[in-house]
């Protein structure tokens, strides 16, 4: 069942076990079954890069550093305005804390206003597990023609609140394999710490053929400003 | 002539000791990068920005931030510094008249902690524009017979001292616990590389702790960390160790005081009529948490929740209300009504630097005891220093952006 605006009220300032902070105008925020979010000081954009492409074959600690390639982070302060243009992606988070107690599972979605102006705030995770904890990111896209500037403390999105019955067991920030909790700026994807691409790094091992995916890692090493003149690349 | 630690060899030996750890302590933060990044120009000049809100005064600049690969906090205004050898260039032109230009160290750069001591150059700049320094030149209690040298020595003394005074009433409590600590690992050197006595600074502002003190009563003498800083006879001892520790890492450099100034149970009472200079300034003074708010936050942080408010609590009374309004805005007026209150700069600074103390060297203890090997538990703890200076930041940036909604709410409108 969604809840409606007294019981969002209830949680937040009564039972307390719902933290979103800091609401900075609950008359302005809080809708009938929804709470309004803002953007935050935080961005992480991405960058062209001499790398071919990530490769999630190699080690976690291998790709964070090549990882850094990709991306690049701002910090905002309060009247500065980060431009998303027209076909741009960029990673932001709320400028609220958020915890999500164990009965509940909230949604994240994007307000009319700027969904009108093109404005996309997930690609495709609006779903906000029980027990979470942390700032949410947004997957920011501006799908419109016009350039967007967004400024912290801007309502983008807002959250509504489901119950789950009887609280859940597996809260996300007991899950073991939780991968963003605790967050205070937006996380980039670590989608090769799934254990999936582990099993998949085995199989090819076991098949012998990790060996071309190691031959990638070391051709994206050798950059060709790296090599002497008359050094051919070899791949 | 004798030896400033004469009266005791084993207190030589433990300040040796003092010196040795905090120097190695220091080297092993920055070889693991505990110190290094995660942070930003952005953060910093939002701690300053709303340092100057709180203040409540439009006559101070916002500073220029320069971050500096030198581990030096007691580097005065950059600016001043530069009109020097840029008028024997004859190009200080290219230096604005007025503003204040300060250098912080790449390694703090993403420790809100040790910003205070930002606070202090700001407090100097106070003293050089406001005429502190004339009104201080004015009360200089000077003896007869003080020989120039003497009394310039004594005015850069209480100039130093009011620029702390100043970081106090701006910054609160949080001040001196950095100052203190900062203390116990490096020497401060002033322009002209003589340095006013910290255990004199020290004692000078605590006299003018009473919140801690207040906070301490709350029961969080019960760790040997906070009683360093709380207890009057630790407290003392602190002094003396980081007075001496100064003494004894350059025991031929003249201080340009007198041994019996050098003395902080002497001096500071000689400096009392920098109080009333201080007070008469119009710079607001930081509000500095009631004992039910400090402990609300200090459990907040705890459970790993930025500081940036106070969450309100509706009463019976607005609950009963909010049920029986009639109308959509009926309801939405006893909403607006129903607000978040932000957390000052010296809520935060003060909650942060207490967690350090009870809890980060706690966690480090522990840490130590469980990890399989030392690299484990240093990259555990590299976790928690990051993570602790993300909350504060997080806060900082939450509480700022919360004022500023604040002051202008009952004047925006939707178009």
């Amino acid at each position: 069942m969604v809840l409606n605006e007294t019981a969002i009220l209830y949680r937040l300032l009564v039972k307390k076990d719902l933290v979103v902070t800091p609401i900075l105008d609950l008359s302005q925020q809080l809708g009938s079954s929804t709470l309004d979010v803002r953007l935050g000081t935080r961005f992480l954009a991405q960058k062209s890069s001499s790398l071919i492409y990530l490769d999630p074959l190699r080690q976690a600690a291998q790709i964070e550093a090549d990882k850094l390639q990709y991306e690049v982070e701002y910090t905002l302060q309060s009247t500065q305005a980060y431009v998303l243009h027209p076909g741009e992606f960029v990673l932001a988070s709320t400028l609220e804390y958020v915890v999500i107690p164990a009965d509940l599972t909230a949604r994240l979605d994007g307000r009319s206003s700027w969904g009108r102006a093109g404005l996309e705030v997930h690609a495709t995770a609006g779903f906000v597990a029980s027990g979470f904890e942390g700032t949410i990111t947004f997957e920011l896209k501006n799908v419109s023609r016009m350039p967007i500037p967004l400024y912290p403390m801007l309502r983008v999105a807002q959250l509504s609140f489901y119950e789950i019955g009887p609280n859940t067991r597996l809260p996300y920030r007991a899950k073991a394999s939780s991968k963003y909790a605790g967050y205070l700026a937006p996380t980039g994807s670590t989608f090769y710490r799934d254990p999936e691409w582990d099993i998949i790094r085995k199989e090819l091992a076991a098949q012998g053929k990790h060996q071309r995916s190691e031959r990638l890692s070391a051709a994206l090493e050798a950059r060709p400003a790296d090599r002497r003149p008359g050094e051919s690349a070899t791949t | 002539m004798p030896r400033p630690w004469g009266r005791s060899r084993a207190c030589a030996q433990a300040l040796g000791e003092v010196q040795r750890f905090a120097f190695a302590f220091q080297k092993v933060h920055q070889n693991l990068a505990f110190l290094t990044g995660h942070g930003s120009h952005a953060v910093t000049y939002t701690f300053v920005q709303k340092l100057l809100d709180e203040a409540r005064t439009k006559a101070l600049p916002v500073p220029d931030i320069c971050l500096g690969n030198e581990y030096d906090f007691f580097r005065h205004d950059l600016r001043k510094t530069l009109v020097a050898p840029l008028e024997a260039l004859g190009d200080a032109s290219r230096l604005p008249e007025r503003g204040l230009s300060l250098l912080l160290p790449k390694a703090e750069a993403g420790n809100p902690l040790m910003w205070t001591m930002l606070v202090h150059q700001i407090g100097h700049y106070i003293v050089d524009h406001f005429k502190v320094a004339h009104d201080i030149r004015a009360d200089l209690p000077l003896q007869p017979g003080m020989s120039p040298q003497a009394i310039d020595a004594l005015l850069r003394c209480a100039e130093e001292l009011a620029a702390d005074l100043l970081a106090l009433k701006l910054a609160g409590p949080a001040y001196f616990l950095s100052l203190a600590s900062l203390g116990l690992v490096f020497r401060p050197s002033g322009p002209d590389g003589q340095n006013v006595p910290l255990g004199l600074r020290l004692g000078h502002l605590r006299r003018h702790l009473k919140p801690l003190e207040a906070l301490d009563g709350q029961g969080l003498r019960r760790t040997a960390n906070i009683e360093l800083f709380s207890s009057q006879d630790a407290l003392s001892l602190a002094e003396r160790l980081v007075s001496e520790r100064h003494r004894l890492s350059s025991p031929s450099e003249p201080s340009g005081l007198s041994s019996s100034e050098q003395d902080p149970s002497v001096a500071v009472e000689s400096y009392d009529y920098l109080d009333a200079i201080i007070a008469r300034q119009r710079v607001a003074p930081a509000a500095t948490p009631s004992p039910e708010d400090f402990h609300a936050l200090f459990a907040r942080m705890c459970s790993g929740v930025p500081i940036n408010s106070f969450c309100p609590t509706l009463s019976r009374e607005t609950i009963k209300r909010l049920e029986s309004a009639a109308t959509p805005a009926e309801f939405y007026h006893l909403l607006g009504d129903i607000r978040e209150r932000p957390t000052t700069l010296a809520h935060i600074l003060l909650v942060g630097w207490t967690y350090k103390l009870l809890r980060s060297y706690q966690i480090f203890r522990e840490l130590l005891l469980s990890a399989a090997t030392l690299r484990e538990a240093l990259a555990a703890y590299a976790e928690h220093l990051r993570n602790r200076q993300g909350l504060l930041q997080k806060s900082i940036e939450a509480s700022f952006i919360q004022q500023t909604y604040d002051r202008w709410r009952g004047e925006a409108h939707g178009a």
